[in-house]
């Protein structure tokens, strides 16, 4: 039996994207009370003392650039966007992400620099609504 | 008695690209360039639009008190039709589900009306604190070649209004409306279409509303009401100068909110902006003026008195956060061809 096979990508609902809003808009992760380890996206137990007792806290959205690299092949939604810059990101309180970079170029952007989140667009839904998350920038 | 209500902070926030004017003026040579008083425009971001530019905004007002009972979101250039723009706000403060949130619309004024709407909120008791935000992205709904294009930046200004440590305790309000199409955009139309030269040369639309909200204010305040500022709408570096003619204002109360000739015309953050930049300079009890116009039309004519003043770092960030852009790069970050719904990349 021939299966429904369609060119279009699978991509996240209204619904997929209401539940994930939280995280997206507000970098919001764990703290261990135990170790007082952080960590995002939060987890339900520590990565670190195993502890299954975490709390939620929202980071400040400050941090430094660790490492960087130009994306030339951009993913799905992006077929139409020029190269631009993604950075493993170390948060003021510990834990590591990997977010685009906006408003440089990647000639001007370094290790160790400061950077600071915004809320930008991700990319557009197949419904045509625009999907927001956190991106960062060279802190002010 | 009714209890003070006033802004306690003001915060502000554009995109970080710039165009010139002159290359708009190489590109349409419709001549107009010098007009508009207008240098360079800000230019949006293909991945921002009036929504993250007021959430950029209102993070600057950090920290926000957790007791905001409202947001009130001006704008006439929302990325949806129906969705509100201030619940999606609400969410991305951090302020939700717990708010009365509502979009305003009424062109250029939308701002002020909301700010208008959020200190009556407070005043009326219904909560402590309540945001009101003006922020527009013009730049997405000017036609290639009107001279629109040359000076439609995108900007977002975003007010915490409260009744306790307050900046800049309102005073009096005064507003003017009547159909006056100086300018409009039809269902359907992506982009923003003047009513005419006749609007334009006369003054029929945005000097009669705005010198009209002026005098019922002059009137409402009484006799001997001296401003030390005033903070006007600035479609264009060129209203300020015409509406001091025409209302009888000392140009000199202007010059302090200078906004359009370095980002172009913001919609419903420029007169906010305006009054940001204005309140950094006073003194407590310096009378400010904020004079806002909407097409369509109407106006709205507001008096603080300020109380400390209100430092401006958003907005010289903002303005020293500049990255020049091309014609051609900003054509193509505003969206001004038709393109495919949903463009493939290598892996689609």
């Amino acid at each position: 039996m021939s299966q429904n096979v369609t060119a279009r990508p699978v991509v996240a609902g209204p619904a997929r994207a209401w539940r994930t809003r939280r995280n997206r808009y507000g970098l919001v992760g764990s703290h261990c009370p135990t170790c007082q380890s952080c960590s995002f996206p939060p987890r339900r137990r520590c990565p670190r003392c195993v502890d299954a007792v975490q709390e939620e806290t929202v980071f400040s959205g400050r941090g430094t650039v660790i490492c960087l690299a130009e994306d030339h092949s951009p993913l799905v939604g992006h077929g139409d966007r020029a190269p631009r810059p993604f950075a493993m990101i170390r948060l003021e309180e510990g834990p590591v992400l990997m977010a685009e970079v906006v408003d440089a170029e990647y000639d001007g952007l370094a290790p160790e620099q400061p950077v600071e989140m915004v809320i930008r667009k991700w990319r557009p839904e197949q419904s045509g609504l625009a999907l927001y998350g956190f991106k960062f920038r060279v802190a002010s | 008695m009714t209890a003070a209500v006033g802004i306690v902070d003001l915060a502000f926030a554009a995109p970080s690209g710039r165009l010139a004017t002159a290359d708009v003026e190489a590109v349409w040579q419709s001549g107009s360039a010098k007009r508009s008083g207008v240098r360079e425009r800000a230019v949006l971001d293909p991945d921002a639009d009036v929504i993250t530019l007021a959430a950029e905004a209102a993070r600057r007002l950090a920290p926000l008190p957790s007791n905001i009972g409202a947001i009130f979101f001006g704008t006439q250039s929302s990325p949806d039709l129906s969705r509100s723009a201030a619940a999606v706000l609400a969410d991305m403060l951090g302020i939700a589900p717990a708010v009365f949130a509502t979009d305003v619309r009424f062109s250029g004024k939308s701002g002020t009306a909301a700010l208008a709407m959020a200190i009556a909120w407070v005043r009326a008791g219904f909560s402590e604190y309540a945001l009101a935000v003006g922020a527009d992205a013009l730049c997405l709904r000017a036609a290639p070649g009107d001279p629109l294009e040359m000076t439609a930046g995108a900007g977002a200004a975003c007010v915490l209004v409260g009744n306790t440590n307050i900046a800049a305790r309102f005073e009096a309000l005064a507003s003017t409306a009547s159909d006056a199409a100086d300018g409009f955009r039809l269902e359907g139309d992506p982009y923003v279409r003047s009513g005419g030269a006749g609007f334009a040369s006369s003054g029929i639309g945005d000097l009669q509303h705005m010198v009209g909200a002026w005098k019922l204010l002059l009137a409402r305040l009484g006799d001997g009401a001296d401003f030390a500022a005033v903070a006007a709408q600035q479609p264009d570096g060129r209203l300020t100068g015409r509406l001091a003619r025409a209302a009888g204002i000392d140009a000199e109360l202007f010059a302090g909110g200078s906004v359009a000739p370095m980002l172009g015309d913001l919609g419903a953050a420029s007169p906010l902006a305006a009054l940001l930049r204005q309140m950094e300079e006073r003194q407590p009890g310096d009378r400010v003026g904020l004079l806002s116009y909407g097409f369509g039309a109407g106006s709205d004519a507001l008096s603080f008195i300020v109380e400390r003043p209100i430092e401006a770092g958003s907005f010289h960030q903002a303005i020293g956060r500049r990255r020049p852009v091309d014609y051609a790069t900003a054509v193509r970050w505003e969206g001004r061809y038709r393109r495919h719904a949903h463009p493939l990349s290598v892996f689609e």
